[in-house]
């Protein structure tokens, strides 16, 4: 898949995403929303960083532990159904995946 | 031999009538008497090798118990030095996660500042406490040591005083039966025998092993002298008289070597039975308390990891800061949390701020 197809798929994923509120109810479609975008994210990062190194010829060691990184810990996320307890971890899983993400886009970025 | 061969001889010029049968009995009793100088001179020198033996093998006794108070002094050291650097590990691990995130994150969390202080203070006191544990155990060894010290020294003591009670007991002895003075060859030999016992007793004062043997040596020879003086002075005859009070000694004298040598067995075995009750004491006392240090160890590890997982992660793309929410077991009750709104509203505004960061990259690259 390209880069603007992957694009195209996280902003369809964003669309998905919605606020809430204090007492609202905690849906499984909250939880598996940002599995679908961590999982995205982190394949988009992936052909990012191919599309870099053939611009730019250039490896990146920081980059490359965190896309590692952000593999394994996408790979421990499980989807939800209802009637499932949301754990702790489906929150903290997706926000350590997004800051491997986040730190491997500013550092690519920066050679760019 | 000279006594013998005199006295008995000028008896034989005197009783003409009964010569040729003194002269006989002269005979059995210079036989009779080398016989029993050279039991004399054997008993000694048995004795003397009796007393080197024990000697050593007291030696022996005592480098073990001291090698084994080496061995128990230096397992504390020991494992106060595997302490350390397991606290020492254990402090990196506190500290590295904090850094670690403080700058990954370009910003401070403001709880980090806290943590870590806490954290630091923490591991002060495990210090101060691992200190004090250090000097328990040097004092416990030191004050096991003296004690065993001034048991040894009671014990000398209390030989050294029975040494003197024996010797007392022999010189009373000696008074008492004070016509002995008159055989002077007898008591020579008697005399140098009891200095060479006395030589050997102050040689080996402090081996309580001595007092035992330096017994064994004084009874033999008295024994052995009033048989002998008995013989010789009961009508200087009677060999075979003489001859059953000799064989009666010396069965007497080794039931006496025999009980002499069970006690000594027994207070070997006894001796030892100590240095293992010691020794076994000492262990337990070790292993219980390394195992106290590593289970304090083991709560500071937990320490570390619980510090690395109370932050909070900075997304520097986004400008916003996302808590990590946990339920951990109920020793760390005081971090339990549950996902609010305002966590689930922060993830959707750092993808947000990614998509673009996306885009921006994806236009620098060209596609």
């Amino acid at each position: 898949m390209s880069l603007n197809d992957l694009i195209a798929e996280l902003e369809g994923i964003i669309e998905r995403m919605v606020n809430v509120a204090d007492g609202d109810f905690v849906l499984a479609d909250h939880t598996n929303t940002f599995i679908d975008y961590t999982k995205k994210a982190v394949e988009l990062l992936q052909e990012i960083y191919e599309q870099f190194k053939q611009k730019t010829g250039k490896k990146l060691p920081n980059v490359e532990t965190w896309i590692s990184v952000a593999i394994q810990r996408v790979n421990m996320m499980e989807y939800r159904k209802f009637g499932d307890i949301v754990s702790t971890a489906d929150h903290n899983l997706v926000i350590d995946t997004l800051k491997c993400v986040e730190v491997s886009l500013i550092e690519i970025e920066n050679y760019l | 031999m000279t006594f013998v061969a005199a006295f008995p001889t000028k008896l034989v010029i005197l009783t003409s009538k009964r010569g040729q049968y003194f002269s006989q009995l002269v005979t059995d009793a210079v036989k009779t008497y080398d016989s029993s100088k050279t039991v004399f001179i054997k008993r000694v020198s048995e004795s003397a090798r009796a007393v080197e033996t024990a000697k050593k093998f007291t030696l022996k006794l005592f480098s073990e118990q001291t090698f084994v108070s080496e061995i128990v002094r230096k397992v504390p050291l020991k494992m106060f030095v595997e302490t350390a650097k397991a606290y020492e590990i254990a402090k990196k691990e506190i500290i590295k996660p904090v850094i670690d995130t403080v700058y990954s994150e370009f910003a401070v969390a403001p709880t980090l500042p806290v943590k870590c202080y806490d954290s630091l203070t923490l591991s002060d006191l495990l210090y101060y406490v691992r200190g004090l544990g250090m000097r328990d155990s040097v004092f416990v060894s030191e004050r096991s040591t003296m004690f065993w010290l001034l048991n040894f020294a009671e014990q000398v003591l209390h030989y050294e005083l029975v040494g003197k009670l024996v010797t007392k007991i022999y010189e009373f002895d000696s008074a008492c039966s004070g016509w002995v003075d008159r055989t002077v060859q007898v008591y020579r030999i008697f005399t140098e025998a009891v200095v060479a016992s006395e030589q050997i007793k102050r040689m080996l004062i402090r081996n309580y092993i001595d007092l035992v043997t330096t017994y064994d040596r004084i009874i033999t020879l008295r024994v052995c002298t009033r048989i002998l003086i008995d013989s010789i002075a009961s009508e200087y005859g009677f060999s075979k008289h003489y001859l059953t009070h000799k064989r009666d000694a010396e069965l007497t004298i080794d039931i006496l070597r025999k009980e002499i040598g069970k006690l000594l067995k027994e207070k070997t075995i006894a001796s030892e039975f100590i240095i293992k009750y010691v020794t076994k004491q000492f262990t337990e006392k070790n292993v219980l308390r390394e195992l106290v240090m590593k289970y304090i160890a083991t709560n500071v590890s937990d320490l570390a990891y619980a510090t690395e997982i109370v932050v909070k992660i900075m997304y520097s793309l986004a400008k916003q800061i996302v808590r990590r929410v946990y339920f951990l077991p109920p020793e760390y009750h005081v971090w339990w949390d549950i996902i609010l709104a305002s966590d689930h509203n922060t993830k959707v505004l750092i993808c947000k701020a990614l998509l673009e960061a996306f885009k921006r990259i994806r236009d620098k690259l060209g596609g």
